[in-house]
């Protein structure tokens, strides 16, 4: 039995939409009732310079990977444990 | 624009002042966030001193790295969550009456408001050690109705802000006087 390493981008890609939309909604938050000082500008820079950051970083360590490459899975046979 | 221009404002109704929570408690949270994201690294320090071949591992690599970058982002996030809960939560004190316009997470917010007439009694308390240190507390406001004391939570200088609301509970009483006065007088 084996399956490909790619799959594994499959919850990741679901936890980066789930940032995008929860990122969206602070965003909103803030305009959508009246908070837009300079601090709340400020800190929604910090923010989105950060989250680049972070996916920059995140590419630089994933870039390499062999997303096609196959994992074996190789059942536990009876008798395995015998002898310990 | 800035929060306390949202409220539509009644003639002659004129901001006060305005009041969020210390700023320690936003500090104290961003604290929180800042060992939320050090713990992986703790974490990374032990595994590539015990166990330093664990990134070149076929399966467990790469869903190591996947994990730290999903956790980071989400981290980052409660970092923007943290001060967006923080900065909506205000208290805006006009002449007239007090608004609490409180961000209960993301979906739920609360808009609630206090005739300046309608209040009867003014709490301040420090309690504990953090509190006493850094000068924040609450002010509870008690009104006439039997519904739930109105609460500034965490709020800078409490005893200074009671001293001020009862000011303008004064002032607001003096007014209403002198508008009644003045009926009496035309009829």
């Amino acid at each position: 039995m084996s399956f490909s390493v790619g799959l594994l981008l499959i919850p990741y890609g679901i936890a980066v939409i789930l940032f995008l939309i929860f990122a969206l909604l602070n965003v909103y938050h803030l305009i959508a009732y009246g908070a837009t000082t300079k601090v709340s500008f400020l800190f929604t820079f910090v923010f989105l310079a950060g989250s680049s950051f972070i996916a920059y970083a995140s590419w630089l360590y994933l870039k390499d990977i062999d997303w096609s490459a196959q994992i074996m899975f190789q059942l536990m046979q009876a008798g395995a444990f015998e002898g310990f | 624009m800035r929060i306390e221009e949202l409220i539509h404002k009644k003639p002659d109704e004129k901001v006060v002042f305005y009041l969020r929570r210390h700023t320690i408690i936003f500090i104290g949270g961003m604290l929180l966030i800042a060992l939320m994201a050090a713990i992986p690294l703790a974490a990374l320090y032990g595994a590539l001193t015990y166990y330093p071949q664990v990134f070149e591992r076929e399966l467990i690599g790469p869903a190591l790295k996947l994990a730290a970058s999903a956790y980071y982002l989400w981290v980052w996030l409660f970092f923007f969550s943290n001060f967006v809960d923080y900065y909506l939560d205000a208290w805006v004190v006009t002449n007239d009456r007090i608004l609490n316009v409180e961000q209960k997470g993301l979906f739920n917010r609360v808009v609630s408001e206090l005739d300046m007439s309608k209040i009867q009694d003014v709490t301040s308390e420090v309690k504990g050690v953090l509190p006493f240190v850094f000068g924040y507390g609450n002010v509870f406001i008690q009104t006439a109705a039997e519904k739930e004391r109105f609460v500034f939570e965490q709020i800078p200088k409490p005893e200074e802000v009671r001293k001020r609301l009862l000011l303008l509970v004064e002032e607001d009483r003096r007014r209403q006087g002198e508008v009644l006065l003045a009926m009496g007088h035309e009829t």
